[in-house]
């Protein structure tokens, strides 16, 4: 049990609420926590307090979720006739404190009986008896804690935006405590040195509330005005001031609502206004109001159901209330099969699925805990329409007459875990090593062949039998650091020229095994080989590092089929024999690594027979051979604070990848440019040598956390690509974030292969109107690329009439592009950059705005000796062409005739543009 | 003061119950950390120490320029496939005006030679660059040279490059 800053307890305090987690459980297996008041654990889930499902993982291990939420307060939602039927549901944090007062909480575990055909609801399958049970009392409330409320201090969970003025209440405070109360944009988690940006203030501007505590430790305030409401979700934070020059981060002693809970809604509400739709999404601040989606976080990131009136066909005969249920994925015959709906979330939503705009339709249609899975969603009209909730009724069955279906022909929507979380299989352990093997390689003489593996097992441990079937394979390259742990040799010519001698080598290719063992957790072969001896005061040598990379591969293909590359050693007697799949080979480095593992492919391409090298990434790579990779997925992690390639020339191989195809460009692409990273810190082994990125830079990033980061987006784009675990394309495109990076400033960077361009930086289209004007900029600070730069003083606009031959846009997914905020002084010293997106078609005009989707980046400041200090990395904003369309807009996506940026709010500023495209 | 049916702790839990009770186990305790405050910052420890990167700043200035036959110490640097193969090998040596770093980083110093990156340039401490031609294809009469920081080589090119000419070859 934890609270809701993931501490252990032993007691809840009324008003908190429950977090609980498991460890040592059956692994891979789905159990059902139930909460019940009273020394006896329930058993059954109807006469259950509080209930949730979740999956073990490898190890067994749940990790902590909310069972109960506020200890059953609801605050004034609460109808009075509920009471009677949940009698631990309570109005008012007293009311809660006095009827718990003395209890005994209870939770039990229960093992959910497996349904491989996953045919039966699954709400249905049988719970065995408790696996563990844990009893703990309820103690008084002692602690402070702030909430959302009305203007009497009751408890809000949400309300209507602009119905009312927003207020928070504070219990439990220190007499004179003086308080920053501030209304901040929800997030996942909150830890000590998180800023705190408060957006109650005109245009969502910082305005937050001071309050001195009263002798009574109570108070209520009113902290955000009609007017100024805008729509989402929000956690609430009671800073304590720490004089004039207070910081206004998060610290210790600051009272958090909605830590790790989902926070505060804003909703709004629009009067009622083919069968298979988007449903599935995120709401949005403003206008589109919903972004549909594909995929989802198992953790943190509620499932959202909307019906867009524009998928709604004129006289649809159901009514407008509907139920969401969200079942397991069926294909097109499955639903033809069996068109029964049994809902997985815990429970259906009944809610008005008819409205004006699509945010009269959308609520949460299931939190979390949600288990790995794919899914669709059905919009269930019932037996009979209905104007009202009362008056709805469920059929139980999708009726492709009436009903609305996200799924089928494609998956309603993916549940994914977070990248960096082992996978069910076990790892087994390895290495090898020959020194000398090679007599040359390139310009070197006696280099070594040695690698450390990770692989997925039969059983965990060290030469344990390969799991059946033949598994991709995954091979890291190391870049360049001290060879030598010794003194003396490294920087010695006589030494740096043979690699001989050195008592103590540095062991740099085992700064990767995170990585390593995640990768072979999901079924992988990962392998870091050692570059020794092209390591230390040694020139690029990209050449013999990328051959090198090739001569490992050969010795897995011999390791595969001893009958290939005889010369070869089978250090592992046969025992991957049949197991690698070299059709499924991913390269990937770091550094002159990184450099390397590009020229692999490239130099791949020149043998007779290539490997099907079918990806490649980089970490903070070198740039010094130029490369230009054709049509091969590429990944490159940029840190923003690097202190070593600290021109960050990976965006330089990013920015020419598919440029010298036949159609430029048709390649796919993806990046993150990741604010207060380090070059040597995505090596556990150089991290613990020091720190190359600045002190005190911003966006600081401890070790563990930016190893843990790049393992996550690593493990994910090879994963997408040697497993075809395709949902983690929307993370690297920027729309599905996870716990391992949650908090950090990463932009990503993304281009698809499909795609129709309308401005590659020639600025050839592009007409200023307005003060705002347009020029043609080459390769602007760490890029080597042409764009546009945008400037404006006061309104303005950048129109494109878009050429004939691209006006058909209805087979792409988004209008993308790439910005960055330059460094001109006109941008706001505060707050974000945006400009309004319109597309005109069919004599119809719909506009949203760029932040809506994404953050413009602002000039990362590099302050150890980089030229520029001021970086600019373009970051890929994508916006839904569906935004476009929403609401009955009229907006023909198949006849698009003009692009509009217009420019007024902010009133001035000044920004770098690219890839102005329609696409997938 | 809680307790668990699992099987394989319940002994343990237990024993922790009766020393619970035999210390006179007190009521239901309030943590002395608020259950809505925020988490505490990941534990970094320590931050690791800085690296010096202050010999990588500005410029690289270079004070002389000479080519020659290489030496057998600067052969092994070439490497054996290079002595073998080239025709006429030379090896042109730079001195740089500060100290090269102390330090094995991913970005290097690299020769301009008439405008073209030396990728492949050795850098020897305290203050020489080396590189490696192997034959005289690529000298002029009057050379340019100059030295960079690869990957940043427009902000780092010597501000003053030297002149080299071919006659001085050897000298």
């Amino acid at each position: 049990m934890t609270d809701a800053g993931g501490r252990p307890i032993t007691a809840l305090e009324a008003g908190s609420s429950l977090e609980v987690g498991a460890l040592h459980l059956r692994p891979n297996t789905t159990y059902e926590f139930r909460l019940g008041v009273g020394q006896d654990a329930v058993t059954s889930r109807a006469a259950a307090v509080g209930f949730a499902r979740s999956t073990s993982d490898r190890e067994g291990n749940i990790p902590p979720f909310v069972l109960w939420y506020q200890s059953g307060v609801v605050g004034c939602s609460l109808r009075k006739e509920r009471t009677a039927e949940s009698p631990f549901t309570f109005r008012s944090f007293d009311e809660a404190e006095r009827a718990l007062a003395g209890r005994t909480l209870t939770v039990s575990v229960h093992a959910v009986e497996r349904d491989p055909t996953g045919r039966i609801s699954p709400m249905k399958l049988a719970t065995g008896e408790p696996e563990s049970i844990i009893r703990f009392p309820v103690a008084p409330r002692r602690n402070p804690a702030v909430f959302a409320s009305n203007a009497d201090g009751c408890l809000l969970n949400s309300q209507l935006t602009g119905e009312d003025a927003l207020y928070v209440t504070g219990r439990n405070f220190g007499r004179g405590d003086v308080l920053e109360i501030a209304v901040v944009p929800n997030q996942r988690s909150w830890t000590v040195g998180d800023a705190i940006v408060d957006v109650t203030g005109e245009r969502a501007q910082p305005a937050p509330k001071r309050v001195v505590v009263p002798d009574s430790g109570q108070f209520t305030v009113k902290v955000w005005d009609r007017a100024a409401q805008q729509r989402g979700t929000y956690d609430i934070i009671a800073h304590r001031v720490a004089g004039e020059k207070d910081l206004r981060v998060v610290a210790a002693r600051d009272i958090i609502s909605y830590l790790r809970e989902t926070g505060f809604v804003f909703y709004l509400r629009y009067p009622v206004g083919g069968p298979t739709m988007d449903i599935a999404g995120r709401p949005l601040g403003g206008s589109p109001y919903f972004e549909f989606a594909d995929s989802f976080a198992d953790t943190g990131d509620p499932v959202w159901g909307a019906v867009d009136p524009t998928y709604v066909p004129a006289g649809h005969p159901g009514g407008s209330y509907a139920a969401y249920y969200v079942v397991n994925h069926k294909s097109v015959a499955q639903w033809a099969a069996s068109n029964a709906l049994s809902d997985v979330s815990g429970g259906i939503e009944i809610h008005p699925v008819k409205a004006g705009c699509v945010n009269g339709t959308d609520v949460i249609i299931w939190n979390a805990p949600m288990p790995v899975g794919q899914y669709d969603v059905v919009v269930d009209f019932g037996s009979v329409p209905a104007a009202t909730a009362a008056a709805y009724a469920t059929d139980a069955q999708y009726n492709d007459s009436v009903d609305f279906l996200d799924g089928a022909d494609q998956i309603g929507f993916i549940v994914a875990s977070d990248p960096y979380a082992l996978g069910s299989q076990p790892i087994g352990q390895d290495s090898y090593s020959s020194d000398d093997f090679f007599a040359t390689l390139g310009s070197r003489a006696n280099v070594d062949l040695r690698a450390v593996v990770r692989y997925p097992a039969t059983a965990a441990g060290t030469g344990t039998p390969v799991a059946p079937g033949a598994h991709p394979i995954f091979i890291i390259e190391h870049g360049n650091h001290t060879s030598c742990n010794t003194a003396g040799f490294d920087g010695n010519s006589s030494y740096d020229a043979v690699h001989t001698g050195c008592p103590s080598r540095k062991q740099n290719h085992l700064g990767y095994m995170g990585l390593l063992d995640r990768l072979a957790s999901h079924g992988i072969i990962a392998v870091s080989i050692d570059a020794y001896d092209l390591t230390g005061f040694v020139p690029q040598l990209i050449a013999e590092r990328s051959d090198l990379i090739l001569k490992h591969l050969e010795l897995w293909s011999h390791m595969n089929a001893t009958a290939t590359f005889t010369t070869y050693p089978d250090f592992f007697s046969g025992r991957f024999a049949g197991h690698v799949d070299m059709t499924r080979i991913s390269v990937s480095g770091h550094s002159r690594g990184g450099e390397a593992s590009v020229g692999a492919y490239m130099r791949n391409l020149a043998r007779a027979v290539p490997f099907s090298i079918n990806s490649v990434s980089s970490i903070a790579p070198v740039d010094g051979q130029s490369y230009v990779l054709p049509g091969v997925p590429y990944f490159v992690i940029l840190p923003a604070a690097d202190g070593d390639v600290c021109g960050l020339n990976g965006q330089r191989i990013y920015d020419r990848a598919g440029t010298a195809l036949p159609t430029p460009d048709a390649t796919t692409k993806s990046g993150i440019d990741v604010y207060g990273a380090s070059h040597n810190f995505f090596n556990t082994i150089w991290a613990a040598d020091g720190d190359d990125g600045a002190a005190g830079r911003d966006d600081y990033i401890p070790a563990a956390d930016q190893q843990r980061l790049g393992e996550a987006f690593v493990a994910a784009f090879v994963r997408i690509q040697l497993n075809n675990e395709a949902v983690y394309e929307d993370m690297l495109r920027g729309k599905l974030r996870f716990p391992s990076f949650a908090g950090r400033k990463i932009y990503p960077i993304r281009h698809e292969t499909q795609h129709s361009k309308l401005e590659s930086g020639s600025g050839a289209l592009a007409v200023g109107s307005g003060t705002a004007s347009v020029a043609s900029v080459s390769s602007p600070s760490v890029h080597q690329t042409q764009a546009i730069r945008v400037g404006w003083t006061a309104s303005g606009a950048v129109t494109y009439t878009v050429p004939a031959g691209q006006r058909d846009a209805s087979s792409f997914e988004v209008l993308s592009f790439r910005v960055a905020q330059t460094n001109a002084a006109s941008n706001p010293a505060s707050g974000d950059q945006d400009f309004m997106i319109e597309l005109v078609g069919g004599g119809h005009t719909k506009a949203t705005f760029a932040s809506r989707f994404g953050a413009i980046p602002r000039p990362y400041h590099h302050i150890s000796n980089c030229t520029p200090p001021n970086q600019n990395v373009m970051t890929t904003i994508r916006v839904p062409l569906h935004s476009f369309i929403m609401n009955n807009s009229g907006v023909t996506l198949d006849n698009i005739d003009t692009l509009r940026f217009t420019f007024s709010n902010p009133s001035q500023g000044e920004i770098y543009v690219d890839d102005i495209e329609f696409s997938r | 003061m809680w307790m668990t049916s699992n099987s394989r702790g319940s002994r343990r839990a237990g024993l922790v119950l009766a020393c619970l009770f035999a210390a006179g186990c007190p009521g239901p305790q309030v943590s002395a950390v608020a259950p809505d405050s925020p988490a505490p910052a990941t534990p970094a420890g320590p931050r690791p120490g800085t690296v010096d990167s202050s010999a990588y700043a500005g410029t690289l200035e270079i004070t002389s320029v000479r080519v020659r036959r290489p030496t057998p110490e600067l052969e092994r640097l070439a490497g054996p496939d290079f002595v073998k193969t080239a025709q006429e090998p030379l090896a042109i040596e730079v001195q740089t005006q500060k100290p090269l770093p102390t330090d094995a980083r991913n970005t290097s110093a690299i020769l301009l030679w008439n405008g073209e990156r030396f990728t492949d340039t050795w850098s020897v401490r305290p203050n020489r660059l080396v590189a490696f031609l192997p034959d005289r294809s690529k000298i002029k009469d009057v050379n340019s040279v100059a030295a960079a920081w690869i990957g940043n080589e427009e902000a780092s090119r010597s501000r003053t490059p030297l002149t080299f000419r071919a006659a001085d070859i050897g000298k």
